[in-house]
C-alpha cells in the first residue's frame, strides 16, 4: 500500500487537466469575443483595450469596477454552487438576491437610528432570511409537489422583479414619489469604505470570509459531506449513507437563498443604497457561469466571480468608451455556459450533471 | 397466442412458469447455461421432467468455483438450530406493499441466527428485493414484524448506483457508512488511515484510499463495500448477489470474507440469483416465491423446485399436475 | 363576471375574450410545440431562446420581405435555436436543463446583442409592419365571441388548425405512434426499429420552429416591434400549459386560453373601473398560474414515462 504523499502525482495530474479545459475554454470565449466584436462591426482593437482598462487599467478601476462587482457575482456564486452541489438546478439566484435586496430596504427604515453595529447585522441577516424563504417557496413546491425547480426558480424570478417593481412605486418609494426607487439609505446604515476615495466596500472581506466559511462546511464537517454526498449519487447517499435525503436537499436549497439573499443585502448595503427595478443586471444568471467555472468549489468562485466582474466593470467600458453594447459580454458569458457542459462532456467528466436528474420524485427514498 | 399461432404465424414463448409452457405450448425446449438441454412435444412433457432438464442432474453439474463441494455431495439437512447463538435477523408475517400497491412481500417469516449464512433463492421478481431491505432497514413494512439489529451491513446487488460515490476518493465512500446520523467535524485524516486499514484487511487493490472509487475494478469496488459494510462487526450482514459482475477470482474472495464474517459471529444473510452460490454458502436455505418465504432443505432439487412454485414431490416419474402459486 | 362587464360595459368582455385569444396564440404555439418535443422525451427549457430568438428574426426579416416572410424567417431562427439544443442533449446527451439554460441566456443574450447593434445601442422602439385581422365574414359580428374567435390574425386560425392536426397525428399515424413510443419506453421503441434520436432530434426542431413562430407573433401580431427580453418568461409558461394540457394538444390548446386570460385580465379590470390593484399583479398572474399548475398532484401521473432521460 503506497503512502498517502505518493498520491500526488494522482492529483496534480487532474489538476493539469482541469486547467488545461479552463484555458481552452477561456481561448475559446476570447475568440467568440472578437468574434461577436466583428460581427457588429466594432473595430476589436479599441474595444478590448477599453474592456481591459475598465476592469485592471487603473487602481480605481480595479477597486471600484471590478471588485465592487465581485461581489454580488461572489455571493450569488456560492449559492449556485452550493445548489448546484447539492445536485439542486437552482437558477433563482437572481430573484432570491432581488429579495433580499427588498428586505434589507424594507428594514431600513425603522432602524434608521438604531446603531449601525446592531443595525447592519441585522439588515444583512434579514437579506438572507428573505432569500432563504424565497428560495423555500421553490424548495417546498419541490418536495411537496415534485415539481422542477428550474421552472419555478425562474417563475420566482420574475415574480421577484414584479414584487419589487411594485415595492419602488408603492410602499417603499422615496418621498417626493417622482423615480420608481426607494428613498437613499441614510450613511450611517452604509457598510464602512475600506479604502479613502474608492467604493471598495466591508462587503468584500465579507464574501471572503463566507466562501472560506462554506467551503470549510462543505470539506470538514459531517453535514456539509451530507449534501456532498446527495449531490453526487442521491441513491447511494439514501442506501449505503442512510442519508435522509428530503431533508439534506431542503437545507442546501435553503442555504443557497440565504447566501444569494445575502448578496442582495450587501449590494443594497454597500454600493446601490437604495432599491429599483433594474437593481440586479442578471447577476443571478451571470452566477451560474461563475459557478460553472469554479467546478462548484467555494474558494474557486471567490477567483471566478473576480473574473467575471472585471469582465463585467470591462464591458460597461467598452460600451461608454468603445459604443460596444454591454450585453455582448452577456452572450460571451452564457456561451462560456455552454461551453463548460460541452467540455464536461466530451472529457467524461460529471462535475454538474452528478446527481442532477430532472426529476425530484425520484431522489430520495 | 393461441389465435396468433392458428393463422399460421410463428409464437416464441419465453417463460419460467412450468404451468404456462405446458398448456399454451405446442413444443418445450429447455436452455441451460447457454445450451439446450431438453426438446419435446408439450404433450409428451410433464413437470417432473422439465424442472429435471431445468435444474440439471447432481451428477453432472459442474463445480463453478474453488472450494465449492465436489458434485454429487450428499445435501445438508437444514440444521435443527443453534442452540448458542440467538436469532438477529427475524420477519414475521411481514408484508410490503410497493407505491404502486403491488404486494411485493406477502406475509413472509423467516429467521436468521448469529453465526450462521442462510441463503436465499428466488427467480427474479418474486419479492426479494424489498426483503431483504426490509431486513437491512431501507424499507418499512406495513405489516408484521421485522426485528433486526442496530448495526447491520448491506451489500446492495447495483454497487454503482446504491453503494459507492463513483466520483469520490475511497477514503470519502467509507465515511458514507452511517452519514445520515453523524455529527460534527469530519476527521478526515483519521478516514484515511481507517480505509488504509480496510483496504489492507480486505485486499482491495489499489493505489491508495485517495483513488476514485470509479478506478478500480468490480472486484475490489465488491470487496471494499464488503469492508466497509464490515467496519464496525455489523451483528448482521444482508448480500445482494454478492459476486454480480465478478471474475472466478473477486468471487472466491468475496464468499471467503463472507464466511470469516459468520465466522466471527454474525448472522449473514445472502441472496443470489445464481442457485449454485446459494447452495455454497448456505448453511441453511429460504426460497422466496411471489412474495413468500418457505425454508427448504439444501438439496438442489427441492430449491429449484421451490424457487418455480412447483410442489415437492419425490419420484421423478410422478407428474404433478397442480403447481403451487 | 361576464355578465357583470356587460352591465358596466357592453363591450368589455368582447374584448376580454379577444385579448385571451389574442395573447394566447403564442402561448399555445410554444407549447404545441413543446407538447411533441415531451412526448418525444425531451424537455426544452431553451425553449424561451426559440421565442426570443424568432422574435427578432421576425423583426428583420419583416421590414425587409413584410410580414408573410417575417414568420417564415422567425420560425427558422427558432429551429436553429433549437438546433443548437438539440446538439447538446441529443447528439452529446448532456443533461437537458442545463444545456436549455444556458441556451436560453445565450439567445437572450445574441439577440439583445444583435438588436442593439442593428437599430441602436439605446433601444429605441421601432415599428415592424404587422399582420392585419382576418375577419371572417358574418361570423365576427358575433356578440360576444364574434371578435374574439374570428376576427383574428391568420395565425391564430392557423394555431387552432394546428392543434386538431397535431392530436390527430400523434394518435393515429404511425410516425405519431413511434414519437410517443420514444418518449414512454425507449428501449421499447428501438426493439421496434425506430431510431429514437433522431426523432427527438426532428421533435426539438418542430418546437423550436413553433416557439420561433411563438415569438413572431409577439413582434407582428401584438407589440408591433421587438423589445429585449420580451418573451417574458412565455417559454417556460408554456412547458406548465403542456402539463396542465396533459400532453395532448386540444386540451393544451385550452390551457394557453386560460393564461391567456389571466395575462388580459388587467384589460377587464380596468373595463369594469377596477384600478386598485397593482398591475404588477396581473404581469404576475401566469407566473402564479404555471406555479400553480405545475403543483397540481396529478401533472406528473400523465407525463411521458423517460421525459428527460438522456
Amino acid at each position: 500500500m503506497s503512502h498517502l504523499a505518493s498520491d500526488l502525482p494522482n492529483r496534480t495530474r487532474e489538476r493539469l487537466r482541469q486547467t488545461g479545459v479552463l484555458l481552452a475554454v477561456a481561448a475559446t470565449a476570447l475568440l467568440l469575443l472578437v468574434g461577436l466584436l466583428v460581427l457588429t462591426g466594432h473595430a476589436v482593437g479599441p474595444a478590448l483595450s477599453a474592456l481591459v482598462r475598465g476592469a485592471v487599467g487603473s487602481s480605481y478601476a480595479f477597486t471600484s469596477a471590478t471588485l465592487v462587482r465581485m461581489v454580488p457575482l461572489g455571493f450569488a456564486g456560492l449559492a449556485v454552487s452550493l445548489a448546484f452541489r447539492a445536485g439542486l438546478l437552482n437558477v433563482g439566484a437572481e430573484g432570491q438576491l432581488l429579495m433580499g435586496a427588498a428586505a434589507a430596504t424594507a428594514m431600513s427604515l425603522p432602524l434608521a437610528n438604531v446603531n449601525p453595529w446592531l443595525a447592519i447585522p441585522i439588515l444583512l441577516l434579514c437579506g438572507g432570511l428573505a432569500g432563504a424563504g424565497w428560495a423555500g417557496v421553490a424548495a417546498l413546491l419541490r418536495a411537496r409537489f415534485g415539481v422542477l425547480e428550474v421552472i419555478s426558480t425562474i417563475m420566482l424570478n420574475f415574480l421577484a422583479l414584479y414584487v419589487t417593481g411594485y415595492l419602488v412605486r408603492g410602499p417603499l418609494q422615496e418621498p417626493t414619489r417622482i423615480n420608481p426607487q426607494s428613498d437613499t439609505l441614510p450613511s450611517a446604515l452604509q457598510l464602512p469604505v475600506l479604502l479613502e476615495g474608492t467604493r471598495l466596500h466591508a462587503g468584500v472581506p465579507l464574501l471572503v470570509l463566507a466562501a472560506v466559511l462554506m467551503w470549510w462546511w462543505l470539506s470538514h464537517t459531517a453535514s456539509g459531506f451530507r449534501v456532498r454526498a446527495v449531490g453526487a449519487s442521491p441513491s447511494a447517499a439514501a442506501s449505503a449513507g442512510g442519508i435522509y435525503v428530503p431533508r439534506t436537499v431542503m437545507l442546501a436549497f435553503l442555504g443557497s437563498g440565504l447566501l444569494a439573499g445575502l448578496g442582495g443585502a450587501v449590494e443594497y448595503l454597500g454600493i446601490t443604497f437604495a432599491l429599483y427595478e433594474n437593481f440586479s443586471p442578471g447577476y443571478g444568471y451571470t452566477a451560474i457561469a461563475v459557478a460553472l467555472l469554479a467546478r462548484l468549489h467555494p474558494l474557486g468562485v471567490l477567483a471566478s466571480a473576480l473574473v467575471f466582474g472585471a469582465l463585467d466593470a470591462g464591458a460597461n467600458a467598452m460600451q461608454r468608451d468603445a459604443g460596444v453594447p454591454n450585453v455582448v459580454v452577456s452572450v460571451v458569458v452564457a456561451l462560456l455556459i455552454l461551453l463548460i457542459v460541452a467540455a464536461d462532456r466530451l472529457l467524461g467528466q460529471s462535475t454538474l450533471t452528478r446527481g442532477t436528474s430532472g426529476r425530484p420524485a425520484e431522489s430520495g427514498t | 397466442m393461441r389465435r396468433f399461432a392458428d393463422d399460421g404465424h410463428a409464437v416464441v414463448l419465453i417463460t419460467h412458469k412450468l404451468q404456462d409452457a405446458l398448456s399454451t405450448a405446442d413444443d418445450i425446449t429447455v436452455l441451460r447455461r447457454g445450451r439446450t438441454v431438453y426438446t419435446g412435444a408439450a404433450s409428451a412433457s410433464s413437470t417432473a421432467r422439465l424442472t429435471e432438464a431445468m435444474l440439471g442432474d447432481q451428477s453432472t453439474s459442474q463445480p463453478l468455483m474453488p472450494g465449492e463441494p465436489a458434485a454429487g455431495a450428499p445435501s445438508r439437512a437444514p440444521s435443527a438450530g443453534h442452540s448458542n447463538a440467538g436469532v438477529v435477523l427475524r420477519l414475521e408475517n411481514a408484508t410490503w406493499r410497493d407505491t404502486r400497491g403491488v404486494e411485493q412481500v406477502r406475509q413472509a417469516s423467516l429467521v436468521v441466527h448469529a453465526g450462521e449464512i442462510v441463503g436465499l433463492a428466488a427467480v427474479e421478481g418474486s419479492g426479494q428485493h424489498a426483503l431483504l431491505r426490509l431486513l437491512a432497514g431501507r424499507l418499512v413494512a406495513q405489516r408484521g414484524v421485522v426485528e433486526r439489529p442496530e448495526r447491520v451491513g448491506f451489500v446492495p446487488e447495483d454497487r454503482h448506483r446504491d453503494a459507492l460515490l463513483l466520483d469520490a476518493p475511497l477514503f470519502e465512500n467509507l465515511a458514507l457508512r452511517g452519514a445520515g446520523t453523524r455529527t460534527g467535524r469530519m476527521r478526515w485524516a483519521t478516514w484515511r488511515a481507517r480505509t488504509t486499514a480496510r483496504m489492507q484487511a480486505f485486499d482491495v487493490r489499489a493505489a491508495n484510499g485517495d483513488v476514485m472509487a470509479r478506478t478500480l475494478s468490480g472486484g475490489n469496488q465488491q470487496k471494499f463495500v464488503l469492508g466497509r459494510e464490515l467496519d464496525e462487526q455489523p451483528d448482521a450482514l444482508i448480500v445482494e448477489n454478492p459476486s454480480r459482475g465478478l471474475d472466478i477470482r473477486a468471487t472466491a474472495a468475496v464468499q471467503d470474507a463472507l464466511r470469516e464474517a459468520r465466522d466471527a459471529g454474525a448472522a449473514v444473510l445472502v441472496y443470489s440469483s445464481d442457485l449454485d452460490e446459494v447452495l455454497t454458502l448456505a448453511d441453511r436455505v429460504y426460497v422466496m416465491h411471489a412474495g413468500q418465504v418457505v425454508a427448504v432443505p439444501s438439496d438442489r432439487d427441492a430449491v429449484g423446485r421451490a424457487m418455480l412454485g412447483v410442489a415437492e414431490h419425490h419420484s421423478a416419474a410422478h407428474d404433478d399436475a397442480g403447481s403451487r402459486t | 363576471m361576464i355578465a357583470f362587464a356587460l352591465d358596466m360595459a357592453p363591450d368589455a368582455g368582447g374584448a376580454f375574450l379577444e385579448a385571451t385569444v389574442r395573447t394566447a396564440t403564442p402561448l399555445a404555439l410554444a407549447a404545441l410545440g413543446e407538447c411533441v418535443s415531451e412526448k418525444a422525451g425531451v424537455i426544452n427549457i431553451g425553449l424561451e431562446g426559440s421565442i426570443i430568438a424568432g422574435a427578432l428574426g421576425a423583426t428583420v426579416a419583416a421590414g425587409l420581405v413584410g410580414v408573410g416572410g417575417g414568420f417564415a424567417a422567425g420560425a427558422l431562427s427558432g429551429l436553429l435555436v433549437a438546433a443548437l439544443f438539440a446538439l447538446f442533449t441529443v447528439g452529446l446527451r448532456a443533461d437537458q436543463i442545463i444545456t436549455g439554460t444556458a441556451i436560453t441566456l445565450f439567445a437572450l443574450g445574441l439577440t439583445g446583442t444583435l438588436y442593439r447593434s442593428l437599430f441602436g445601442v439605446s433601444g429605441v422602439a421601432l415599428a415592424t409592419p404587422t399582420a392585419g385581422v382576418v375577419a371572417l365574414p358574418g361570423l365576427s359580428a358575433l356578440p360576444l365571441v364574434g371578435r374574439a374567435l374570428f376576427a383574428q390574425p391568420l395565425i391564430t386560425y392557423v394555431t387552432w388548425l394546428t392543434a386538431p392536426l397535431l392530436a390527430w397525428w400523434l394518435a393515429r399515424t404511425h410516425a405519431g405512434l413511434g414519437l410517443r413510443a420514444i418518449g414512454e419506453a425507449p428501449e421499447a421503441a428501438v426493439t421496434a426499429g425506430i431510431r429514437p434520436r433522431r426523432w427527438q432530434a426532428a421533435a426539438v426542431l418542430f418546437a423550436g420552429a413553433m416557439a420561433g413562430l411563438a415569438g413572431s407573433t409577439l413582434v407582428l401580431a401584438q407589440a408591433g416591434t421587438f423589445v429585449e427580453n420580451m418573451s417574458a418568461g412565455r417559454g417556460f409558461i408554456a412547458i406548465a400549459i403542456v402539463v396542465l394540457g396533459r400532453w395532448r394538444p386540444i386540451p393544451v390548446l385550452g390551457a394557453a386560453l386560460l393564461f391567456g386570460a389571466a395575462n388580459s385580465l388587467q384589460t377587464l379590470f380596468q373595463s369594469m373601473g377596477w384600478t386598485g390593484v397593482p398591475y404588477q399583479l396581473f404581469l404576475a398572474l401566469p407566473n402564479l398560474l404555471t406555479l400553480a399548475v405545475l403543483a397540481g398532484a396529478s401533472g406528473r401521473a400523465a407525463s411521458p414515462a423517460a421525459l428527460g432521460k438522456r
